[in-house]
C-alpha cells in the first residue's frame, strides 16, 4: 500500500535524480523496467546472433581466397577479398540461367498455389452445408500425413500419366511426365502441392474473418459468385495473399523432395545443388577446363570442396534473401496482423 | 423492380446459390484429393500387403500377407530403432519449439525500439528453411570447416564445465545430460520455429487492448495478466502449432530418406510401402494423442 502511494506521488517528477537518496528511489521505480528491457535486448541480440552467424560465416567463406581457407589467423574476415570461389560456383551451378529458370517455375507454382488455395479456402469459409464442412477434416489430414508416404503411387501415376484412358487410346502409350515441371503444376492446380493444406487453412481462417455483408451487398448489385470472389474478396485478401505467396515461394524454392523426385530437371537450382553436393570431386573436375589458369583450383581437397559448397549454398539462397529484404515489411505486417488466426 | 424481387427471397436463394457455386469452385480440390491423396493412400496400403515389382513402369503385385511388415519390423537392421528414436526426439523437440515460439512471440509483441528489426530477424529462419542448406548452415554454425582448433577448445571447455557441475556441485548426471541435449538443440529449435512464432504473434495481435486495460484496472500484475488473459486467448494457437510442429518435424527426419532409398535405390517397393504405412500410423497416433491431451486445456472464447 505504502509503496503504491510513493510511486503515485513521485510519478509527475521528470528530472533526473540529484543525490544518492533520490537515485535509490529512482532505481526502485524504474529499476525493474530497466532490467527487463536490458534483458529483452540481450535476448534478442543472442537469438539474432544465432540466426545470423551462419549466414555471415557463409558470406565470409565466399569471399575468402582459396589459399587462405583453413588459415587460423583469418577465421572471419579474409585478409584479401577474392572472387575465385564465386567464379567456380557460378560455373558449377550455371548460375544466371538456373536462377532465371527457377524464379520462373517457382513463381508460376506460387501463383497456382495461391489461386487454388484461395478458391478452396473461400469455398470452405462460405459453404453452409454441414456435410461439405465436414470435408475440411480432409484438409487437416493432408497437413498431417507426410507426403513421403504417398511417394510411390504418385510416382507411378506420373510415370504412366493418363486421363481415363484417353491418351492410351490415341497414342497407344501413356505419357511419362517424370522430369517435367508440369507434374508440380498439376499438383498445385489441384490443391495438393507442397504444404497446400496449410495454405487452404490460412485462407479459410482469413475469409471467415471477413464480414458476410460484403458478399450480400455484391449479390444485391447483381454480382455472381465468381465475380464476387475476384472483384470483392480477393482485393480484400491482400494480407492473406502475401503471407501465402511468400511461404509458397520460399518453400517451393527450398524444396528438394518434390523437385528431385518428379522433376529432376538439371536447370532447377535445388536439384543442381543436390547433385553437386552429392559428387563434389567429379563435378569440380568436369569443369576444370573452364576455370582460368591462374586460379587456385584443387578439386580433390576436402577443404576446398566444402568452401565451394558453402559458396554454392550462398548463391542458392541469395535470391530469397534479396526477396525477403524487399518484402519483409509487408510480410511481417500482414502475416502477424491478419494472416493466420487459429 | 428486379432488385426488390431478389431481396424478398434473398436468404434461401442467396445461400443456396453460394453453396452450389462454392462446391463448383471447390471441385478441382476435390478431384485433387481423390486423385493425389486418397487414391495414393489406399494404393500404398494395398502395396504394403503385396510383393511389388516394376517392369517398364507397370506394377506386378502378388499377395504376400504380412510378410512386408514382419520384414520391416523384425528383420530390417535399423528401421525399428529409427522410428523409436525419431519419435523420442520429436516429442521433446516439439515441446521446446512450442515454448520457445510462444516466448519469442511475446517478446516480439511488446513495444520497444528496433522491434521491426527483431521481427525481421526472427522470421529469417522461415526463408532459410531447407534441409540441404540448413545442414550446411548448422555445420558451419557449430564448427566451421576451418576452425576445428577453436571448436576443439570449445568442446574441452564445455567438458570441464560439465565435469565441474557433476563432481564439484554434485548435480545428478541425468539432469546435466538432458540440459546438454537442450542446449545443443538450440540452433535446431530456433531454426524450426519461424512459422510457429508467426502463428502465435497473429494470435497475440488479435487480443483486444481493452482486455489488457480491464486487467490493469483490476490491479493485475504483468505476470497475472499473462496467465489469465494472454495464455487462454492464444491456447487455440497452441493446438494449431502442436499439429504443425509435429508434422513439420517428422517430415524432416531421416526416415523419409530411408523410405525413399528402399523404394528407388534398392527396388524394394513392398518394404517401402510397409515402412510408409508404419510411419503414417505412428504419425497419426502421435498427433491424435497430443491433440487429445492439449485439447482438454484449450480455451475457446466463442
Amino acid at each position: 500500500m505504502i509503496k503504491k502511494n510513493k510511486s503515485a506521488v513521485a510519478a509527475p517528477k521528470k528530472r533526473l535524480p540529484r543525490n544518492l537518496e533520490e537515485w535509490s528511489i529512482w532505481m526502485k521505480r524504474k529499476g525493474a523496467g530497466l532490467f527487463l528491457s536490458i534483458l529483452r535486448y540481450a535476448l534478442i541480440i543472442c537469438i539474432g546472433q544465432i540466426i545470423l552467424m551462419p549466414i555471415l560465416k557463409m558470406v565470409s567463406a565466399t569471399f575468402m581466397s582459396p589459399n587462405e581457407v583453413g588459415n587460423p589467423v583469418s577465421t572471419w574476415i579474409p585478409s584479401e577479398f577474392s572472387i575465385e570461389h564465386l567464379v567456380v560456383a557460378f560455373k558449377l551451378l550455371d548460375y544466371p540461367k538456373a536462377v532465371i529458370y527457377t524464379i520462373a517455375t517457382t513463381g508460376l507454382q506460387m501463383i497456382l498455389q495461391i489461386l487454388s488455395a484461395a478458391i478452396t479456402g473461400y469455398s470452405f469459409a462460405r459453404i453452409r452445408s454441414k456435410k461439405i464442412q465436414k470435408l475440411f477434416a480432409i484438409v487437416i489430414l493432408t497437413i498431417v500425413v507426410p507426403p513421403s508416404v504417398m511417394t510411390l503411387p504418385r510416382y507411378l501415376f506420373f510415370r504412366n500419366f493418363d486421363i481415363f484412358g484417353i491418351i492410351t487410346a490415341i497414342t497407344g502409350n501413356p505419357i511419362n511426365l517424370l522430369g517435367n515441371p508440369v507434374t508440380l503444376y498439376l499438383l498445385d492446380i489441384f490443391g495438393m502441392g507442397l504444404k497446400a493444406g496449410l495454405y487452404i487453412y490460412i485462407f479459410r481462417q482469413f475469409f471467415r474473418g471477413l464480414p458476410r455483408e460484403l458478399e450480400e451487398a455484391a449479390h444485391m448489385d447483381g454480382c455472381g459468385f465468381v465475380g464476387t470472389l475476384f472483384r470483392i474478396i480477393m482485393p480484400n485478401a491482400v494480407p492473406g495473399i502475401i503471407t501465402v505467396g511468400v511461404l509458397s515461394f520460399v518453400w517451393n524454392w527450398n524444396d528438394t523432395y518434390y523437385a528431385n523426385l518428379f522433376v529432376g530437371n538439371k536447370l532447377n537450382l535445388m536439384v543442381k545443388l543436390t547433385s553437386v553436393s552429392g559428387d563434389m570431386q567429379n563435378t569440380l573436375w568436369a569443369i576444370h577446363s573452364k576455370i582460368p589458369g591462374d586460379y587456385y583450383f584443387i578439386h580433390n581437397s576436402v577443404l576446398y570442396q566444402s568452401s565451394i559448397l558453402t559458396t554454392c549454398s550462398m548463391l542458392v539462397i541469395l535470391p530469397l534473401i534479396v526477396l525477403y529484404m524487399f518484402i519483409q515489411k509487408r510480410f511481417v505486417e500482414s502475416a502477424s496482423n491478419a494472416g493466420i488466426v487459429g | 423492380m428486379e432488385n426488390t424481387k431478389k431481396k424478398k427471397k434473398k436468404p434461401s436463394s442467396f445461400y443456396r446459390r453460394q453453396d452450389r457455386w462454392g462446391l463448383i469452385m471447390m471441385s478441382p480440390w476435390l478431384i485433387g484429393t481423390v486423385l493425389f491423396f486418397l487414391y495414393p493412400l489406399v494404393q500404398v496400403i494395398i502395396y504394403s500387403f503385396n510383393d511389388i515389382t516394376l517392369e517398364l513402369g507397370n506394377v506386378n503385385q502378388t499377395w504376400a500377407g504380412l510378410k512386408n511388415y514382419i520384414y520391416v519390423l523384425r528383420v530390417h537392421a535399423t528401421f525399428y530403432q529409427d522410428i523409436i528414436s525419431i519419435f523420442a526426439k520429436t516429442v521433446p523437440n516439439t515441446i521446446l519449439i512450442i515454448f520457445f515460439s510462444l516466448f519469442a512471440a511475446v517478446l516480439l509483441n511488446g513495444k520497444y525500439k528496433f522491434r521491426g528489426v527483431a521481427r525481421v530477424l526472427f522470421f529469417l529462419p522461415i526463408i532459410l528453411a531447407t534441409d540441404l542448406i540448413s545442414v550446411e548452415l548448422s555445420t558451419v554454425a557449430l564448427s566451421g570447416a576451418n576452425d576445428s582448433k577453436v571448436a576443439a577448445e570449445g568442446v574441452s571447455g564445455a567438458l570441464m564445465v560439465v565435469n565441474f557441475l557433476i563432481d564439484g556441485v554434485g548435480l545428478p548426471r541425468e539432469m546435466i545430460s538432458t540440459l546438454l541435449g537442450v542446449i545443443s538443440n538450440v540452433f535446431e529449435v530456433i531454426k524450426l520455429s519461424g512459422v510457429q512464432i508467426l502463428i502465435f504473434l497473429a494470435g497475440l495481435q488479435s487480443i483486444s487492448p481493452s482486455m489488457y486495460e480491464v486487467a490493469k484496472m483490476e490491479g493485475a500484475t504483468a505476470y497475472e495478466t499473462f496467465w489469465k488473459v494472454t495464455l487462454p486467448t492464444v491456447s487455440p494457437m497452441i493446438l494449431t502449432n502442436l499439429v504443425y510442429t509435429i508434422t513439420d518435424n517428422l517430415m524432416r527426419t531421416d526416415l523419409v530418406d530411408v523410405i525413399q532409398t528402399t523404394a528407388f535405390g534398392q527396388a524394394q517397393y513392398g518394404y517401402s510401402a510397409a515402412m510408409s504405412v508404419v510411419f503414417l500410423v505412428c504419425t497419426l497416433a502421435l498427433v491424435g494423442i497430443s491433440v487429445l491431451i492439449v485439447g482438454k486445456v484449450v480455451f475457446y472464447n466463442d
